[in-house]
C-alpha cells in the first residue's frame, strides 16, 4: 500500500495549490476551480487516514469504520454544489458586468 | 508498496499536478476546465489506489463525469470570449504573507498528526469502501447528514434554476453592447 505520508504530502500540496489559485487569480472561474480543488484535497486527506484507520480496526480483529469515506464523499457533493452555484452566479456577473475580474465587483460595495 | 502500486501513485499524482498547473495557469475559459476535468479523474485513480471504489465511482461519474462536463458545455454555449482569463494576479503581499503563513501551519499540523498516527497497512484482501458499506452507513448513522445534503443540492438546485431565470442583463452582452 502507499505510505501515509506521501498522501498526506500529495492532499497538502494539492490544497495549496488550490489556495494559491483563490489567492493570487483574479479571474472568477479560477477561484472556483482552485476552491474545487481544496475540497478534492480534502476528500483525499479523509480517505487516505480512513484507509489507515480501517486497516489498524481489521488488524484488531474490529469491523472497518468507513466514517473517512462516508465524509469524503459529503465533501465531494458539497463541493459540486458550490461549484454549481459558483457558475451560475459568475456567468451572471459576466453577463451583466463583461468581466469577471474579480477586483472590478464591487456590487456589495454601495 | 509494491512497484505497480508506486508507479500508479506517481502517475497519478503527476497527472494531478500536471492538470492543475493547467487549469491554474491557462488563459482560456475552457482549458482551465479541461485542466480541472484530468484533474479530477486523476484523483478518482487516487481514490481507487487507496481502497475507496465507492468513491472513486463517484468522483469519474459526479465530479468529472457531470459537473466538468456539464460547465464545459456551458463555457462552450456561453459566449465568454468577453471575459477570456486575465493573466494578472493579484501581488498583495500581506495576502501573500497571510497565505504561508497558513500553509506553514497546516504543515505543521499534519507532519504532526503523522507523527502520532500508527501506521498500519490494509489486507490485501480487504473488502473496504464497497456502495453497499457506504451506503449502509449514510442510511444508518449518517442519516440525519445525508437529509441535510439532500437539502443542500434541493437549495443549490433551486437557486441555479433562479439566477438562470433572473436573467443577469442576459440580453445586454458586451458584444452587443458595443455595436450600440
Amino acid at each position: 500500500m502507499v505510505p501515509l505520508e506521501h498522501v498526506v504530502t500529495l492532499a497538502f500540496v494539492l490544497f495549496a495549490l488550490g489556495v494559491v489559485c483563490v489567492i493570487r487569480r483574479r479571474h472568477l472561474f479560477a477561484v472556483l476551480f482552485g476552491l474545487q480543488e481544496m475540497t478534492a484535497a480534502g476528500a483525499l486527506l479523509l480517505v487516505a487516514f480512513n484507509r489507515n484507520w480501517a486497516g489498524r480496526a481489521l488488524a484488531a480483529g474490529e469491523p472497518a469504520a468507513l466514517d473517512g469515506q462516508a465524509f469524503a464523499f459529503v465533501a465531494l457533493v458539497v463541493g459540486v454544489v458550490h461549484l454549481f452555484v459558483g457558475i451560475g452566479l459568475a456567468l451572471v456577473v459576466v453577463r451583466r458586468h463583461g468581466s469577471a475580474d474579480i477586483d472590478e465587483l464591487n456590487l456589495l460595495g454601495g | 508498496m509494491s512497484t505497480l502500486e508506486t508507479a500508479f501513485f506517481v502517475l497519478s499524482a503527476a497527472a494531478v499536478l500536471g492538470a492543475l498547473i493547467l487549469a491554474f495557469g491557462a488563459r482560456s475559459t475552457v482549458s482551465a476546465v479541461l485542466g480541472s476535468m484530468g484533474s479530477a479523474m486523476a484523483t478518482a485513480g487516487l481514490f481507487a489506489l487507496l481502497a475507496a471504489p465507492f468513491l472513486f465511482v463517484v468522483q469519474l461519474l459526479l465530479v468529472a463525469g457531470a459537473s466538468l462536463v456539464g460547465l464545459l458545455f456551458v463555457v462552450l454555449l456561453v459566449d465568454l470570449e468577453a471575459a477570456p482569463m486575465p493573466a494578472r494576479t493579484t501581488r498583495r503581499g500581506l495576502v501573500t504573507g497571510f497565505g504561508v503563513i497558513t500553509a506553514a501551519s497546516l504543515a505543521g499540523f499534519l507532519a504532526l498528526v503523522l507523527g502520532s498516527t500508527q501506521h498500519v497497512d490494509l489486507p490485501v484482501d480487504a473488502d473496504l469502501g464497497g456502495a453497499f458499506a457506504i451506503g449502509r452507513m449514510l442510511y444508518g448513522d449518517l442519516a440525519p447528514a445525508l437529509v441535510a445534503l439532500s437539502l443542500l443540492v434541493l437549495a443549490a438546485i433551486v437557486s441555479t434554476r433562479v439566477l438562470a431565470a433572473s436573467g443577469g442583463g442576459f440580453a445586454a452582452s458586451p458584444a452587443s453592447r458595443k455595436e450600440h
